[in-house]
């Protein structure tokens, strides 16, 4: 790609603010972004110790750390955290950082917007985690908050569960529209949608998914804040209302959240493994398909989570046909990463490290997941450990581990420094194996007939809990060394090049490393 | 097919369904997204993502009546 | 001494190692026909995993040991083959369409609830089982039997710990079995892995499944859903008979139930009452107001000390029996019998220094329910 930059851009410009006040008033998308990025792991963080003392209490049978009222708020907060906390504003902050500079455009479309997206969710964060120090404790019902556990029954702190969860869905949508924005309206002259990088594409998708579903999400905490204060009945069996509606719709939107938190991974995989096979991605125009019609398609499959709520048998058939047709046209996109490292010229860093864990490792969500899709099997299946094994496998080694390869990846073009290698591939190593001792071992506890969210056990399951324990600790502690390899990273270290890897294509590769504050100002001509 | 408009909606009807299958091919794309509009494209997804919930519909139908339900 | 409450669990875990296969790493196949075939299914698809896994990951391992920079690899110019992608996307369509007919087979024969021998109604509370089993005056309760001091690692655990009840659920074996699930508070997840039976129980509505258990034994299960605190702890025990064992059992219960009644008429002294009232408390209240009658702050009420426990003995009779709307606290009047109620009341009057020398006879809550 040829790109002529004007080199006196940024003369023009001003740099970034002095002081704390840059980090509150900036509406820079690349300072945006880094805010982003950190809120994330400081989340990831906080949701991985609560992890940790799940996994500490799960350690051996009997109550040892946490009492049960407890144990219920630290499952529900993980859950909560590392979804709307962790996962999703990382994406929206390599969103912020990156889509601008894919496309050429020189910042955010809505700048000011974007400021306000992000500063939303700290203050909603805080009055979330407030709530563990409130009277009667903080939410204890899961993070699917199933009524009427979390309505008639749940404690007072769900009101501001309830505040916090509509101030996440303000900051998504808003983060949404703005990218969607940009992608549309932004790009460089030449830079057409059949040129896009696939880390574009499907944000793009991602991004109309959640302008979807945020609202849905809004509505049912919405419908519980009604049940509990004004006296209406919607999941109120005793009032004339359906506690299974609340699972209806709750599902309505925590299917298609599902492919929010994979799609951008999709993409930052689709970005790493050509860079690093030095080949370009097998079936591009498949890819772009697949993920567009996904967004339709993933309104259709909800109630597979639901196959034990006694649904009726022709409900049960359409919804396990229907998951099963989706899954082939979406799985099989696996096939054209491993296309593109066939016959590839394919070298090691540790982005690409990340990536081909993922590969592998979301794999084996996915394969779970299809088990889980034969709704008689899944009775056996659901609501056990293999539920709990299935889904970190898709959102652990899946969704973060795209994350770290990206921030990998893209670390050198923001810092201007490359990582250390060694210090990187000791946390993919560790991560690895912290990964799969801590999670695989769930698929055979839920298969001998362990159920999910309890604080104690039978006997007969405490071997592997004990390993399972075992491998969080690793893989927890492993997190450490992913915070010094990034700070030392900004602090300084070799000089990293502008195309920076060798095999990077893309013209966020023909800015100079670091990314002046300032990127694009002119548009860069694409040929 | 001679006549272009027709051509394009039943084209549309095909990138629809290759979207849904997850395969399209480098040349037929490049022929979409040189097409103008997305709008045909966007509304024929919407029918053809219709049409498969229909379709699913009659398949469950279909499975009960061979099980004598 | 934290040395040894460490040790506790692994005794335990040894002592039950013989008995158990601890390193179990897949579903039963159960005792029942469609647990089989649940079972058969279940390995279909994960062999069929597993092939589609070893094409993938061969290929894949197979391209990152040989298409290495290290190994001199040149990448190749190729990034599109639609005809491939067509045929690696048909092939798992079709597998997977193959895998749709056994599954829509078995989905249909487990809807079946028609024809049934003996229907009981399950119903789940907060944090135990109900079952009544239909035109048969039999309605008991099953709550966890497995002591807290097992629990809180005071002493070595049992062999069915957190697995074993008071009361099971007794069945025959060879008869068709109608379960109708259903829930007084939250929702609750009735499962059975031998049987092959996972139905949530929903406040306000009836679900249906059915087993026809081929093998006497004893068959333990857990709630899966979600219900609260105890969720962890509210097990699922039944027994399955032989046709004559079971009916022997109906009788017994019946005339337990017929003993029960006639209890409520005697006189009881204080100190039976307090001693009965305790072993009530620790099994029904306990887990919400403490053995030690402190409760939670901000979730639980404590009983020490307060004012309706203390002095209003008819607030006190009245939220026992009726329970509050909107709280956690259930109606027990259903659920324990006369005797039981007035031990209850009177032990929660007269533990933990609130020693009010109150007694409720189990006569005045009789009348109170007429």
């Amino acid at each position: 790609m040829d790109t002529t930059l004007s080199v006196d851009s940024t003369e023009h410009g001003h740099g970034p603010a002095k002081g704390l006040g840059r980090w509150f008033f900036t509406t820079n998308h690349k300072d945006i972004g880094t805010l982003y990025l950190w809120f994330s792991l400081l989340m990831f963080l906080t949701g991985g110790c609560m992890a940790l003392m799940i996994r500490a209490e799960l350690f051996q049978p009997g109550l040892q750390l946490v009492q049960p009222e407890f144990f219920n708020q630290m499952t529900t907060m993980h859950g909560l955290i590392m979804v709307f906390g962790a996962v999703m504003p990382a994406f929206v902050g390599l969103a912020n950082w990156m889509i601008p500079i894919m496309v050429g455009a020189p910042d955010m479309a809505l700048p000011r917007m974007n400021n306000w997206s992000f500063w939303i969710l700290p203050f909603a964060f805080s009055l979330m985690l407030s709530t563990l120090f409130m009277e009667g404790g903080g939410p204890n019902f899961g993070w699917t908050f199933y009524a009427p556990l979390s309505t008639t029954y749940a404690p007072p702190s769900v009101t501001f569960f309830i505040f916090a969860v509509h101030m996440m869905g303000f900051s998504s949508i808003m983060g949404a529209i703005n990218i969607i924005a940009t992608i549309l309206n932004m790009r460089a002259p030449g830079m057409t949608m059949m040129k896009l990088p696939l880390f574009v594409w499907t944000w793009l998708i991602t991004a109309f998914l959640l302008i979807a579903v945020m609202p849905v999400l809004a509505g049912v905490v919405t419908m519980m804040l009604m049940d509990i204060h004004f006296g209406t009945s919607f999941f109120n069996a005793a009032g004339g209302g359906d506690p299974v509606l609340f699972q209806h719709v709750f599902w309505f939107f925590g299917h298609p959240e599902v492919y929010i938190m994979i799609l951008p991974a999709f993409g930052i995989v689709s970005e790493i493994i050509p860079t690093f096979a030095r080949k370009k991605l097998f079936g591009y125009a498949s890819m772009v398909y697949a993920t567009s019609s996904i967004a339709l398609l993933s309104f259709l499959v909800w109630a597979h989570h639901m196959f034990t709520v006694g649904l009726p048998l022709a409900g049960e058939l359409f919804f396990m046909y229907a998951t099963m047709l989706i899954a082939v046209p979406t799985g099989v996109k696996v096939f054209n990463w491993v296309a593109t490292m066939f016959h590839g010229s394919m070298t090691f860093e540790t982005p690409m490290l990340f990536a081909l864990a993922f590969v592998v490792l979301f794999t084996i969500g996915g394969f779970s997941g299809l088990m889980l899709a034969i709704a008689p099997a899944d009775f056996q299946y659901h609501d056990t450990y293999f539920v709990v094994a299935h889904f970190h496998y898709v959102l652990v080694p899946g969704a973060i581990f795209s994350i770290m390869a990206g921030a990998y990846y893209w670390l050198p073009k923001w810092t201007g420094h490359m990582l250390n290698e060694r210090l990187g591939k000791a946390h993919f190593w560790l991560s690895f194996i912290g990964v799969n001792v801590t999670f695989f071992p769930m698929h055979f506890l839920g298969l001998a007939g362990m159920p999910r969210r309890i604080p104690d056990y039978a006997l007969q399951f405490a071997d592997f809990n004990a390993v399972a324990s075992v491998g969080a600790f690793i893989f927890g502690l492993s997190q450490l060394l992913f915070v010094y390899n990034i700070i030392s990273c900004i602090r300084g270290g070799e000089r990293a090049t502008d195309q920076v890897w060798e095999g990077s294509h893309g013209l966020e590769w023909t800015l100079p490393s670091p990314a002046p504050y300032h990127t694009f100002t002119q548009p860069p001509v694409i040929k | 097919m001679s006549d272009p408009k027709k051509n394009g909606l039943f084209k549309a009807a095909l990138s629809a369904l290759a979207a849904m299958f997850g395969v399209q091919s480098e040349r037929n794309r490049q022929e979409d997204f040189s097409s103008g509009s997305p709008l045909r494209y966007l509304l024929t997804g919407v029918l053809m993502v219709a049409l498969f919930v229909v379709g699913v519909i009659l398949l469950v139908r279909l499975a009960l009546m061979l099980a004598g339900g | 001494m934290i040395k040894r409450v460490w040790l506790l669990p692994w005794i335990g875990l040894f002592l039950s190692l013989p008995a158990k296969a601890a390193w179990e790493v897949n579903i039963t196949p159960g005792a029942t026909a469609i647990s089989r075939e649940v079972y058969d299914l279940h390995m279909i698809i994960f062999w069929i995993c597993v092939a589609i896994g070893v094409v993938v990951f061969g290929v894949m391992f197979w391209s990152i040991f040989h298409h290495r920079k290290s190994r001199g690899a040149e990448a190749r110019n190729f990034h599109e083959n639609t005809a491939v992608e067509i045929l690696w996307t048909l092939i798992p369509f079709v597998i997977l369409i193959a895998m749709a007919i056994p599954a829509t087979a078995t989905l249909i024969k487990m809807y079946d609830n028609t024809d049934s021998d003996i229907d009981i109604q399950v119903t789940g509370y907060q944090w135990k089982w109900r079952y009544q089993y239909l035109g048969q005056d039999i309605d008991f309760f099953s709550s966890l039997s497995t002591p807290r001091e097992q629990i809180n690692n005071e002493a070595a655990k049992g062999e069915n710990y957190l697995l074993e009840v008071d009361n099971p659920l007794v069945l025959p074996v060879g008869q068709k079995v109608r379960f109708l699930f259903t829930a007084a508070d939250v929702i609750h997840s009735w499962w059975v892995p031998d049987l092959a039976v996972k139905k949530d129980a929903i406040p306000g509505f009836i679900n249906e499944s059915w087993a026809i258990p081929e093998e006497p034994g004893i068959y333990r299960g857990q709630c899966t859903e979600l219900c609260g605190r105890d969720h962890g702890f509210m097990p699922i025990v039944v027994e399955v008979k032989s046709q004559a064992d079971f009916d022997l059992w109906l009788a017994d219960t019946r005339n337990a139930a017929q003993a029960q009644a006639a209890a409520a008429s005697e006189e009881w002294t204080l100190e039976q009452l307090m001693e009965r009232g305790e072993q009530v408390y620790n099994t029904s209240c306990a887990a919400c107001h403490q053995a030690t009658g402190q409760g939670i702050p901000g979730a639980f009420p404590a009983l020490v000390g307060s004012p309706m426990v203390t002095t209003d003995i008819d607030a006190h009779i009245n939220i026992v029996l009726h329970g509050k709307a909107g709280t956690a606290m259930q109606a027990f009047g259903a659920q324990l019998n006369a005797v039981d109620l007035a031990a209850v009341i009177t032990y929660e009057r007269n533990a933990w220094g609130n020693d009010t020398g109150d007694s409720v006879s189990p006569q005045r809550i009789t009348e109170l329910q007429q």
